[in-house]
């Protein structure tokens, strides 16, 4: 876990990169998309990095801690989504000027939001500017990010503004229906997201500044805000990759939309009726169905295809399939790995929880768990003093094992720390969570906390999958597209010129 | 590699459909037995109320959801609740008295008047401005696109030739991402 904040460092620095690289080709009036070739794959690592960063903290609080959630919307954690979301936009929207020459000024703006937004997490952390979980890390320097953060953006704004007409795009569309379409809106959306989250941020400041009072939101506002735009983008995860550059025809559409839609809509109402009726959690599932069956059949396919061809069996052949173009569909494995970190978050909404005073034989009962303090241990090491509950579990009656939470109270420092380690039952459908939250004022009886929750195990599936994703979309492709870029750019009298750029 | 190892396609396929099944089968059983029996009434209720305040222990969290080992903050907070619970008090009533307590910092989302009310609004209506604005950029790149072709010179093109050009391009195109 000491790994989590080194990999935030490095997802944080190494957006200064790409942002160092488009700022030098505006500063030496570059046309084209040199910078962005150039910086593709530092980008790439820098965003899994960043990613790897995120989902640590998210263990760490869950597994080490024992927060009891993975995720607070604490600013600090915050702070570190709002880079990976900007950066996350800019990774989809480098592939509109790669291929089509469009959204250079975007890819601008996008490139110095990500790498503003990381100055801006830098200064939330280190200036205590908003009440945080974080507060350790409160220090001076935070004060010279303050500044420097106006500083920069003021500079970056007359830069890009001074040079817009190197930044001029071949924007054009042949239909409505198409992927160059579909990258716009989930431009759109991701950028809503992320001014959601910074707005929810920044509130308690932004109403104190005007209105006089600090307004406080926490959890719930996020989630109020954040789940319907998150529904959203998982729609466009499924319907983007689906169309075709340049235009889907209506034959296309229905081919690539017509089964998932039915299937996953099939599946969704059986789920309805076995339990399912929570409206966001249902909705999700359904999303997370459509994206999932839309990536298995565009790997299937085309797998397919190359099995005809090279006479393979189905594996062989999509691994051929993915070495080919590894960019393509090392993106559909990080979907992918999207989808079960959603369907781990729609758990979340059937999470169940329960605290007692509990002394050995007590016992107590959550949902159909339950669970009986059997021992409590307390030791002295040279560092802390240690609690530990031996916790039998039970549900429905039948015996499932003994948990053991423990409490650590470390002596060394200034004053005592207390910390809790949780004890974890992990299964694939869900975790049984025990939390020792400390003794009784008279310091007498042991607290314990028990949670269900529901498909949590789901969310570092995902997470080592989008990881894995992005280990192959860095893999070069085996086939080398010398062309990515052709355009019919007129038609003479008897014949149409083909231009290629490379 | 020879045909003995290869698995048949037919048996991959099975596979995959029972792999996928198992798969949507683990899913629905983590939602079937997720559902909420309840225990003490009274505990319950004290956790939704809990819910919607928020913990001033610096967790982030919601004084149901705050388990830092001892806070200073959810339990005075939780018993204040509990008491209101057992004399019968409203949810609004109890709430009321918590704020009027620990003061108005403890809500977990702004109040929707006021400039709490934009606190709400901002979120969607930046989505909203976006996908306003997103529809006019695809009409101008139809409009550019547009202007493009009628500044060639429209001509005939036999069918074989049409079909060689589409050819060309989907060929580059096909395996693009």
């Amino acid at each position: 876990m000491a790994i989590h904040p080194p990999m935030l460092y490095l997802g944080y620095v190494g957006f200064a990169v790409p942002f160092a690289f488009a700022m030098a080709s505006l500063i030496t009036r570059q046309p084209g998309d040199r910078w962005i070739r150039t910086t593709r794959v530092w980008t790439m690592v820098t965003w899994m990095f960043q990613s790897i960063g995120i989902l640590l903290g998210m263990v760490w609080a869950y597994s080490v801690l024992g927060w009891g959630g993975y995720w607070g919307w604490d600013p600090v954690e915050n702070a570190s989504l709002l880079p990976w979301i900007t950066g996350t936009a800019f990774l989809h929207s480098v592939m509109m000027q790669e291929k089509k020459g469009m959204l250079k000024v975007w890819n601008i703006v996008l490139v110095s939001a990500t790498f503003f937004l990381c100055i801006f997490g830098t200064m939330l952390t280190r200036s205590g500017l908003v009440s945080s979980v974080h507060a350790f890390a409160q220090s001076n320097i935070g004060d010279y990010f303050v500044w420097f953060l106006p500083l920069g953006v003021a500079m970056t704004t007359w830069l890009i503004l001074n040079r817009l007409d190197f930044l001029k795009s071949e924007a054009q569309l042949d239909s409505v229906l198409s992927r160059e379409s579909s990258f716009l809106f989930n431009n759109v959306i991701l950028l809503a997201s992320c001014f959601a989250v910074l707005w929810g941020t920044l509130f308690p400041v932004i109403s104190e500044a005007a209105t006089g009072d600090k307004i406080t939101v926490g959890a719930p506002f996020f989630n109020k805000v954040n789940i319907p735009i998150a529904m959203l983008l998982m729609l466009l995860t499924g319907v983007g990759p689906l169309f075709a550059w340049r235009r889907t025809s209506a034959e296309s559409l229905k081919r690539n939309f017509l089964w998932p839609s039915v299937a996953s809509l099939v599946i969704g109402v059986g789920l309805y009726f076995i339990g399912l009726n929570h409206l966001y959690a249902w909705v999700t599932v359904v999303l997370c169905l459509f994206v999932a069956i839309t990536i298995a059949v565009e790997f299937f396919r085309g797998s397919r295809v190359l099995q005809r061809k090279q006479n393979k069996s189905l594996i062989p052949a999509m691994v051929e399939l993915t070495h080919r173009n590894t960019r393509r569909y090392g993106g559909y494995v990080v979907h992918m790995g999207m989808v079960f970190m959603f369907i781990g978050f729609a758990g979340s909404a059937f999470n169940q929880m329960g605290q007692a005073e509990m002394n050995p034989g007590d016992t107590l009962q959550v949902g159909d768990y339950e669970f009986t303090m059997k021992e409590l241990k307390e030791d002295r090491t040279e560092t802390y003093e240690t609690a530990v509950a031996t916790m039998e579990i039970k549900q429905d009656g039948e015996l499932l094992g003994e948990l053991h939470p423990e409490q650590r109270i470390y002596t060394t420092g200034r004053e005592p720390q207390p910390t809790g380690l949780p004890a974890i039952r992990r299964r694939l459908n869900r975790d049984v969570y025990i939390v020792f939250a400390g003794f009784t004022r008279d310091g007498k009886t042991p607290i314990m906390q028990a949670y269900i929750n529901p498909l949590t195990t789901w969310v570092w599936i995902g997470g080592w999958v989008l990881v894995f994703g992005t280990l192959i979309a860095l893999i070069p492709s085996k086939i080398k597209r010398i062309a990515p870029k052709t355009r019919v750019v007129g038609v003479v009298e008897k014949e149409a010129t083909v231009a290629e750029q490379v | 590699m020879p045909n003995r190892f290869r698995m048949p396609v037919r048996s991959l396929t099975r596979r995959s459909l029972a792999a996928a099944a198992l798969a949507v089968a683990m899913l629905c059983g983590g939602f079937l037995f997720a559902e909420v029996k309840t225990t003490d009434p009274v505990t319950l209720r004290v956790r939704d109320i809990g819910k919607g305040l928020k913990c001033q222990c610096g967790c982030s969290y919601t004084v149901a959801d705050c388990n830092m080992l001892y806070c200073h903050f959810r339990d005075p907070v939780s018993q204040d609740i509990r008491e209101a619970v057992v004399a019968g008090l409203s949810t609004p009533d109890i709430l009321s008295k918590i704020y009027a307590k620990y003061g108005e910092m403890l809500r977990t989302e702004p109040v929707a008047v006021g400039f709490g009310a934009v606190g709400w609004a901002m979120p969607f209506a930046a989505l909203a401005l976006g996908l306003v604005i997103a529809p006019f950029v695809v009409k101008r790149w139809r409009a550019n696109q547009h202007a493009a072709e009628t500044a060639s010179t429209p001509v005939k093109l036999d069918e074989s030739a049409v079909r060689r050009y589409e050819a060309e391009i989907e060929k580059d195109l096909a395996n693009d991402d």
